[in-house]
């Protein structure tokens, strides 16, 4: 039903409809229904006809004077199309705004609103697609409580939540179409952001080809600080993290396996495993938990300390001499430590489990070392060069994007830890399907 | 005959800090003050006219370029004959005096810190700005009137044609003043530097500006010659104005 505050009351005492809500939701709360001629069909009002606050509501079939009326005739398939129609107006906006920017140098604009309107096209198809999938349903007749409370037991554990959180959430309840536009949005949102800061290293690497040989002895000297800070410095922790976790491993394994009689499976199945799977993965978070957090929060630190105005008012370009160099050194500190913490894995891991009795004969320092291939250490590179890539292109974006307050240090390195860890996950999904399919 | 150094015409800048329109026209040599009440828009200024800010719409021509127009490297050789010393920030921490000093000119040159130390004009600059004792210290343990100073040596270092000055007066006791007078007088008599300077209200700047020029509420008000005290003025008026 209308509240009182969708109607004004006519002159006559004839309901004039204000259109409050927008066209898409307006048919959730009346319940009115087109027709496909156009008209509203109204069929959960009686005939036509409704009542509010004792008076008498005219809709569109009430003859020939209601048409100047009732603003609202517009049915639910005209609102959702012209919905869909404004939205891919403003993602075209969005686009062609975009294009200008190019033309001015703002190619990060560009590739954010570009992801912008992709986000926004996805989130208007999946509506659509909902919407056309629900409305079967929103042809009975029921007021607003009772649609509230079948949408309420549809998704009753997080409707709310979607509610709140779901775009737009104005007067509209929990339907099966916000829940996917929700879920679209939280899809998204990260994976638009991972996106856009893997057009971090494209700008840097641009930046450094305009620079040519301007600042490139500074350049890599940040890189090889990098390069100390992330692989050389916290190398003993990253060490003792590696052998504690090896020879867990190989305690556990070798505690279920030497049962079944599979011992002497063990090395060909650990190596592997340790090497390969376990040590870049683990490995990885500690590197976003240490030096993405630190990238970001130091980039964030320059902003508003203004050392990077600083840095840019005396023509040192802050793409090619400070976020190249951190790429760079990252990636290549990255691969480093995965294969020297991988090795330290192995070889302390099996040397430290071997002082417990539970310990399969089997595993040993050579016979482990024997199912190493130069495959599982290229693959185990190959991960924690991408790691270190993805961690910092998203801490250096994040990081840039800090404008003028310290809180926003905190946001920025809390964002930049959630999308390098999610980045670091499906990295290494992508590499075990990888090895899968090989 | 004399070209102009900066010229800006209409330009305005929107963003967080906007602008203008302004019109201002500073020649090759001239020394230029640009007074205003804090907020009035001066740090703006020379935000735009050390290329961190873009401008918007109008025309800003840097020794006859048209900024809007160039492309990345003769921008950038034009921007390069530009120097600025800012008020607040600018340090480069955890760097040495001497990095913060070299660091653009090694930068621009491609080469170490260490090989432009043995520099005269380094030399020079540290005697003329009292550095040397503090050269090996990093910037942490610097107060305000040396990092300051810091500052003005880094941007004199890179031997710039345009000075800009965000409030001069700051961080710059009178003993530093006249010799900073004294080394901006060489300057421009040798290499016919540019400057300008902004100032709260131009009574205590270091040195003698030709010509002042007034903003107010983020524009440069065309005839102003000094703005009245502040507790005195009315909202929206400057003296001079017509």
């Amino acid at each position: 039903m209308f509240d009182r505050r969708d109607v004004e009351i006519g002159r006559d005492g004839v309901g004039e409809i204000k259109c409050i809500l927008h066209p898409v939701f307006a048919h959730h709360r009346a319940g009115a229904r087109p027709s496909k001629n156009g008209k509203a069909r109204n069929a959960g009002l009686g005939g036509g006809h409704n009542r509010v606050g004792g008076r008498r509501l005219e809709t569109i079939e009430d003859g020939a004077k209601a048409p100047q009326r009732v603003p609202v005739g517009v049915g639910r398939d005209f609102g959702e199309r012209r919905y869909t129609r404004l939205k891919l107006f403003f993602c075209c906006r969005f686009a062609l705004v975009g294009a200008v920017r190019a033309g001015r140098h703002e190619a990060r604009s560009v590739l954010n609103q570009a992801l912008g309107a992709g986000a926004f096209l996805v989130h208007v198809l999946a509506k659509g697609i909902a919407l056309g999938s629900d409305g079967k349903g929103r042809r009975e007749n029921r007021n607003q409580k009772s649609a509230e409370d079948e949408h309420g037991s549809e998704i009753p554990i997080c409707g709310e939540l979607i509610k709140a959180v779901s775009w737009p959430s104005r007067g509209d309840s929990a339907t099966v179409a916000n829940v996917l536009a929700a879920l679209g949005r939280f899809v998204l949102r990260p994976l638009g952001d991972t996106l856009a800061a893997l057009a971090v290293p494209y700008f840097a690497l641009k930046a450094r080809a305009l620079e040519g040989r301007r600042g490139l002895g500074l350049s890599l000297r940040v890189a090889l600080q990098q390069v100390y800070f992330t692989a050389v410095e916290p190398l003993p922790v990253f060490a003792f993290i590696s052998v504690v976790v090896g020879a867990v491993l190989l305690l556990i394994a070798s505690a279920l396996m030497q049962p079944q009689g599979l011992a002497p499976q063990l090395p060909a199945l650990m190596t592997p495993a340790i090497v390969r799977e376990v040590i870049p993965l683990l490995l990885g978070l500690v590197l976003v938990a240490r030096t993405g957090t630190a990238v970001t929060t130091e980039i964030g630190t320059l902003r508003i300390t203004h050392e990077l105005d600083a840095l840019e008012a005396a023509r040192m370009n802050i793409d090619a001499y400070v976020v190249l160099p951190r790429v760079i050194g990252l990636t290549v500190a990255g691969a480093a430590l995965m294969v020297l913490s991988g090795l330290a894995a192995l070889v302390g891991g099996a040397m430290f489990a071997s002082l417990s009795p539970h310990i399969a004969r089997v595993v040993t320092v050579p016979a482990l070392l024997a199912q190493l291939t130069t495959r599982a250490l290229v693959t185990t590179a190959a991960k924690g060069a991408t790691f270190g890539f993805l961690v910092a292109c998203i801490a250096c974006r994040h990081g840039l994007a800090v404008k003028n307050s310290s809180r926003e240090i905190a946001v920025a390195g809390g964002r930049a830890t959630l999308q390098s860890t999610l980045a670091c996950f499906v990295v290494d999904a992508l590499f075990i399907l990888g090895d899968l399919d090989s | 005959m004399r070209g102009a150094a900066l010229e800006l015409q209409h330009v305005s800048v929107m963003g967080d800090r906007p602008l203008g329109p302004i019109d201002l026209s500073v020649g090759e040599g001239d020394a230029v003050v640009v007074l205003g009440l804090p907020g009035a828009g001066k740090t703006s200024l020379l935000r735009l006219l050390c290329g961190l800010d873009f401008p918007s719409a109008g025309t800003f021509k840097l020794f006859g370029g048209s900024v809007e127009t160039l492309g990345y490297f003769r921008l950038r050789a034009l921007f390069d004959r530009v120097a600025v010393v800012f008020d607040r920030g600018g340090i480069w921490a955890n760097r040495t005096v001497v990095e913060n000093i070299v660091l653009p000119m090694a930068y621009r040159l491609n080469r170490s810190v260490v090989s432009l130390v043995t520099d005269p004009r380094f030399d020079m600059l540290l005697e003329a700005f009292e550095l040397r004792q503090a050269c090996d210290a990093t910037t942490m343990s610097l107060d305000e009137s040396e990092k300051r100073r810091i500052l003005w040596a880094r941007a004199l270092y890179t031997n710039p044609d345009v000075l800009l000055v965000d409030e001069a007066q700051n961080g710059i006791s009178r003993a530093h003043a006249r010799s900073i007078a004294q080394l901006l007088a060489d300057e421009r008599r040798k290499r016919n530097m540019t400057i300008v300077y902004t100032d709260a209200d131009g009574r205590i700047a270091p040195f003698e500006a030709d010509r002042p020029v007034v903003m107010h509420e983020r524009r440069l008000i065309p005839g102003a010659v000094r703005l009245p005290e502040a507790s005195q003025a009315a909202p929206g008026t400057v003296e001079g104005c017509p």
